[in-house]
């Protein structure tokens, strides 16, 4: 299967709510879609837009597809053992443990009746180990940390072996270092594992670093969508926050960082 | 937008009650006016018109105003304190205290009757008020608790009352006329001792209008501009259940109205809690005004006697049943479930507890009592052993298990640890439907009347998963439609009763649940039944595992969610369908099973499921066996039993858990 | 077997008109249980005891006379029997009315049920509990005693009328209070209107009742007519006195104004001709002492 035939096409999509538009007519297409990240305003339509793709919502107008094939027409367990979701809050889990989130990620691969195989359990086992939870997975989701919880619900869309995630806000609740840790954990699940990701963020510096393109989204449209080190301008960062950034390049980092400049002012 | 439209609504409904009220007024009054304004009567002769008039007719009618103006008023407040669009003075246990307290002193302490019906009523709302916040108190009274606490509270209070009820059947119509809230006076003290005390609390009122008022930002909000939210909210409480325990203790259960006129006024476009208690007070007088009137004008056609509490509770749940939908986006967001526990399985205290429910199965299979009274272990004859008590038990503990597998599905599926046939209305349908059928066809059959159980209940389902598929499952949402339905079936079962018909204790006989007589043809199918929904919902585990998490992780997991939530619901419909000819629909075991299982620290879902079936069904024979033996020769009803031994375990969960969160 | 084909012929023999082939009955029923006080009673007063009766710890305070017989077992209230302790009684034959129908599938597997009208709402005075001592009487293979006690209590009856008539009593409202603000007032084709016009009493409630006549109403509705006498049946709540003495419009009915206020002792109101008399009795001699 190629690359573009995994890709995600959206033609004049749309989504409306009495009396707003919150979506305006979005026609878009990602070929390769790697690490995206979306960023935006509050209110700027980037969650609208990750629930449309995830089918949690539909759009009001429009066609999405998905790998050659509209959104509509996917079955529900089709659907989720390619694409993978993680709304902005997670749902408290009180009676789960690590291990057993995990293995909900089956649940698209053997459905309400059929068995939970060795194979099952080896595909759980291997997810631990790549999101580096195999340490808590005997430990109840709700005692984590913020970072361990994040990566115990990446551990559950790993083992549901989707080739897309999309992530709402991952690591919005995060410190730096575990911000970090989650982002590098998407780069590595798409460079060693072939897992794309659609992220919405709101760490521009982060996003830069990480992601392999970047959509802008402003009052319900895209106005850019480019390579970070486009969108890491200060023109265009004005243009996306409303608010003057600067840009600096450090010899022998990663990367520019943007700043807000003359706060004082 | 739309509220800057209805700005002066609650204004058009006010007159319009207004111009109704009087209407209905003009049509009741002017004949005994016109007699009175003409004749001027020699002083000291009987005038019995110009009596009636001054002595019934019109201190009824202004207590109906002023009853109607505290209640607004008192559900208002707790509305707004609760931060909750169906909280009232039912919901936190005024009425179920007051009534167990009139029951209890009519069948056991007659004599404290003198002191006052009132007086005794005041004790009981009092005492089952105090036992609500005394549950909640180590949460900061938080709102959702409340509502729990208060639900257990009448649960329990609720069965005692109807289990006197039923063994005093003969004394205690007026109980059931004091539950329908009747307004008829004869005199105008009881309308001048209740004003001046409702003036008394009129005045800490006012002042809490203001700190009350700040609320609206919410609590966290409110805080932080220098309120102490939780002694406000105490204080606050405190006389809003002080409003309505009075107007309770003077004329009876009105019910529904201290929920209906805060709705009407809120719909109607009160926005802020000053002008929601100012309509409110309005609305509420006015609605109560109305119905009183059109009771008294109905009464004089029929011989049926309609008391206006119920009457107000029959038009006005199905009202809030239509408004709920609407009550959703005029209010704020809802308030989060009780806190998260992590449960520790405790080994040694699964296998002790279930060798004692098995000693309880033993039991109640193998001791009772003799003709004369005496206790038997083992002497019975087989005869009675094999012909009445095998398949009493089996039935019972088969329709537990049932019960305790619909109250499982029903608690994952809505995600809401308090979900049970009994809370969501379900068995509230059956009530309605039997009720109905008993009336209008007479005596049933049990087959008949299974049958017909069966179809209410479905129909409360339907209706619930309707209201589900619109407010996505909402747990606050589904609960307070099942109290607004359980409501409807009390106010209905209460015009019944009160009516003194003997029809009337047959309902409440099928209500209160009864084993006794079960064949083993009854005990097969129960058993059956139990094996089949069983199997369904561990069949449907993975979804009870996944559902938990909400529709987004759900739905992003593959789960077809209609069509899971379908199955689910149409396990627990015949779980609890297939339960009820044994138990009543008044059995709260499909809400204690769980909690017990859970409590042990059992968390998997097809464990929980065996759990709860097996502690369903083993303290359901041992509910049985009480029932059997505890009043010998009389035989209580197994159902409202169960409900008695498994409300307190419930009280002590809720306290527990605020422990420990 | 034998007990199956028995009960078919004694089905038949019950459906079949009035007294006359009881003889042809087979030897007396002597075990009979009862769920019906009305039945129960009117068995007492054919001389027929039946070995258990429902709720019988409450028979002393609401049906009082005839005084339940020593011995009778109590099982329990009328929608809860004990049916461990039924069976174990062994009685011979069951007897139901309408309110317990429902049982009757499980009844009948202890022992043969049938079931017998105790009320039905009629024009001619007292026809329903007649009727139902004598159908219970064939049934129970005393008929002689039916047709002696009814005689009896005819002559009783009319002779209560000649006093009556003697007394040339005001019309009496009869109620029960509930409460200190309710009242069940009795009219329509009840027992008790039944016993008043059988023994030439007017009621002066006129407004409607339900099916079992009687209705319920708050105290202000008794403000009738002037000249009425107002009688209560006991028990009356211990809070009705105080309150209603607070009452202006309580006061100032003329029938308190005037003392005309009797009470009676407790009667059962869904009896038979037990019941009846004992009504009947007790109204007499409240009348009698209201007009001395």
């Amino acid at each position: 299967m190629s690359a573009a035939a995994a890709g995600i096409r959206l033609v004049e999509v749309r989504f409306d709510v009495p009396g707003a538009t919150l979506l305006h007519p979005l026609t878009l297409e990602l070929d390769s879609i790697g690490v995206t990240g979306i960023i935006g305003q509050n209110g700027s339509g980037k969650s609208t837009l990750l629930k449309i793709l995830a089918r949690h919502q539909a759009a009001t107008g429009g066609e999405v597809s998905y790998a050659g094939r509209a959104l509509k027409d996917w079955s529900a367990r089709e659907f989720a053992r390619a694409v993978g979701y993680l709304p902005q809050r997670t749902p408290p889990a009180a009676q789960l443990k690590v291990r057993e989130l995990a293995a909900l990620g089956r649940y698209p691969w053997h459905g309400a009746l059929g068995r939970f195989r060795p194979s099952d359990h080896d595909k759980v086992a291997a997810a631990l180990a790549l999101t580096g939870t195999a340490a808590q997975a005997d430990r109840f989701v709700d005692t984590l940390s913020d970072g361990e919880r994040q990566r115990a619900w990446l551990a559950m869309l790993v083992a549901q072996e989707a080739r897309l995630l999309l992530l709402d806000e991952p690591i919005a609740a995060l410190d730096i270092a575990h911000q970090v840790e989650v982002l590098r954990l998407l780069r590595q699940l798409n460079e060693r594992h072939g897992i794309a990701s659609i992220v919405v963020i709101h760490e521009i510096n982060l996003a830069a670093r990480f992601c392999d393109r970047i959509i802008a989204l402003k009052e319900g449209r895209m106005i850019a969508h480019a390579a970070p080190s486009e969108i890491m301008a200060p023109e265009r960062l004005l243009q996306i926050y409303d608010i003057p950034m600067a840009v600096v390049s450090e010899p022998g980092s990663d990367g520019p960082l943007a700043y807000v400049c003359n706060l004082s002012s | 937008m739309r509220l800057a439209v209805r700005a002066s609504f609650p204004l058009q409904l006010t007159l319009g009650l207004l111009i109704l009220s009087v209407g209905a007024a003009a049509a009741l009054l002017h004949a005994p006016l016109a007699h009175v304004l003409g004749h001027r009567a020699a002083p000291g002769a009987y005038d019995l018109t110009r009596m009636v008039l001054l002595y019934a007719t019109l201190p009824r009618l202004a207590v109906a105003v002023l009853c109607g103006a505290a209640l607004g008023a008192s559900g208002t407040i707790l509305q707004q304190v609760l931060n909750n669009p169906l909280a009232s003075p039912t919901t936190v246990g005024v009425d179920a205290g007051a009534r167990l307290a009139l029951a209890l002193a009519t069948v056991w302490a007659p004599d404290l009757l003198q002191w006052g019906r009132d007086l005794i009523a005041l004790c009981g709302s009092a005492a089952s008020t105090a036992l609500v916040f005394l549950l909640v108190r180590r949460r900061g009274f938080a709102p959702l608790s409340i509502v729990l606490a208060g639900l257990v509270v009448s649960l329990f209070c609720g069965a005692l009352s109807a289990l006197l009820a039923l063994t005093e059947a003969r004394q205690l119509t007026s109980l059931f006329i004091w539950g329908s809230g009747s307004l008829s006076q004869q005199s105008w003290s009881p309308f001048l001792s209740l004003a001046a005390r409702l003036l008394l609390l009129a005045v800490p009122l006012l002042l809490l209008r203001r700190p009350l008022a700040l609320l609206d930002a919410g609590e966290d909000s409110a805080r932080s501009l220098g309120l102490p939210a939780a002694r406000v909210r105490l204080a606050a409480i405190a006389i809003a259940v002080a409003i309505s325990a009075l107007v309770v203790s003077t004329v009876g259960v009105i019910g529904f109205l201290g929920l209906v006129a805060p709705s009407l006024a809120r719909l109607a476009g009160a926005r802020r809690f000053g002008a929601q208690l100012a309509w409110s007070t309005i609305i509420g007088s006015g609605v109560l005004l109305l119905t009183d009137l059109a009771v008294q004008l109905l009464a004089g056609a029929s011989a049926q006697f309609l008391p206006t509490g119920a009457v107000t509770a029959v038009i006005g749940s199905p009202l809030l049943l239509i408004l709920l939908p609407r009550l959703q986006s005029a209010t704020r967001p809802p308030i989060s479930s009780t806190g998260a526990t992590v449960p520790v399985l405790r080994r040694g205290w699964v296998a002790a507890v279930t060798a004692a429910l098995l000693l309880l199965v033993a039991l109640s299979v193998f001791a009772g009592r003799g003709a004369m009274g005496h206790w038997t272990l083992l002497t019975e004859s087989w005869s009675t052993i094999v012909t009445w008590r095998l398949p009493r038990v089996l039935a019972t503990a088969a329709s537990g298990a049932l019960l305790a597998t619909a109250g499982v599905v029903l608690q994952r599926l809505t995600h809401n640890e308090l979900a049970s046939p009994e809370v969501l209305g379900v068995s509230a349908g059956s009530i309605l439907a039997v009720a109905l059928a008993l009336f209008a066809f007479g005596a049933l059959g049990a087959v008949p009347e299974a049958l017909v159980a069966t179809l209410g209940s479905l129909v409360v389902l339907l209706i619930i998963l309707a209201l589900g598929v619109r407010a996505s499952f909402a747990p606050e949402r589904l609960l307070l439609a099942g109290i607004a339905l359980s409501a409807l079936a009390d106010a209905i079962v209460g015009v019944v009763s009160a009516s003194g018909d003997p029809r009337a204790f047959q309902l409440l006989a099928w209500m209160a649940g009864s084993a006794a007589g079960a064949t083993y043809g009854d005990a097969l199918l129960a058993a059956a039944a139990a094996v089949v929904v069983l199997g369904a919902a561990l069949l449907a585990v993975r979804w009870l595992r996944i559902l938990p998490l909400g529709a987004p992780v759900s739905t992003a997991l593959g789960v077809r969610l209609a069509r899971a939530r379908l199955a689910l619901l149409l396990i627990a419909a015949v779980g609890s369908a297939a339960a009820t000819p044994m138990l009543g629909p008044l059995t709260i075991i499909g809400l204690v099973a769980p909690h017990f299982v859970t409590a042990l620290g059992v968390r998997q879902p097809a464990a929980l499921l065996l759990g709860a079936a097996g502690a369903g069904a083993g303290i359901m024979a041992g509910a049985d066996w009480l029932a059997r033996t505890l009043v010998f020769p009389m035989q209580l009803p197994t159902g409202l039993l169960a409900a008695m031994v498994g409300a307190p375990f419930l009280m002590v969960l809720l306290n527990r858990r605020d422990e420990r969160s | 077997m034998t007990a199956f084909s028995r009960r078919s012929v004694l089905l038949l023999l019950g459906s079949a008109p009035a007294a006359g082939r009881c003889a042809l009955a087979a030897p007396p029923t002597r075990r009979v249980a009862v769920l019906d006080w009305a039945i129960a009673e009117t068995m007492i007063a054919l001389g027929h005891d039946p070995i258990a009766v429902v709720a019988a710890m409450d028979w002393s305070r609401f049906v009082i006379e005839p005084a339940l017989p020593p011995g009778v077992a109590d099982i329990g209230l009328e929608q809860q029997i004990n049916y461990e302790l039924l069976a174990e009684l062994r009685p011979e034959l069951i007897l139901t009315s309408p309110f317990s129908q429902e049982l009757e599938p499980v009844l009948r597997r202890i022992a043969p049920t049938e079931r017998f009208s105790v009320f039905e709402p009629t024009r001619v005075p007292l026809e329903c509990p007649r009727a139902l001592m004598r159908t219970l009487a064939a049934r129970l293979g005393c008929a002689p005693q039916a047709d002696e006690f009814l005689r009896r209590a005819d002559a009783l009856l009319e002779s209560y009328r000649g006093r009556i008539a003697s007394l040339r009593p005001r019309p009496v409202l009869v109620i029960s209070f509930l409460d200190a603000r309710h009242a069940r007032v009795y009219g329509g084709n009840g027992l008790f209107q039944n016993v008043l016009d059988r023994i030439g009493v007017v009621n002066a409630w006129t407004g409607a009742t339900n099916y079992w006549g009687f209705a319920t109403v708050g105290i202000e509705s008794l403000a009738t007519a002037a000249d009425v006498r107002l009688v209560v049946i006991d028990p009356v709540p211990v809070d009705a006195r105080p309150t209603l003495a607070q009452s202006p419009l309580w006061l100032s009915l003329p029938f308190v104004r005037a003392g005309q206020v009797s009470v009676l002792p407790p009667v059962l109101m869904f009896g038979a001709m037990p019941a009846a008399l004992r009504f009947a009795r007790v109204l007499l001699a409240a009348l009698e002492q209201g007009s001395a």
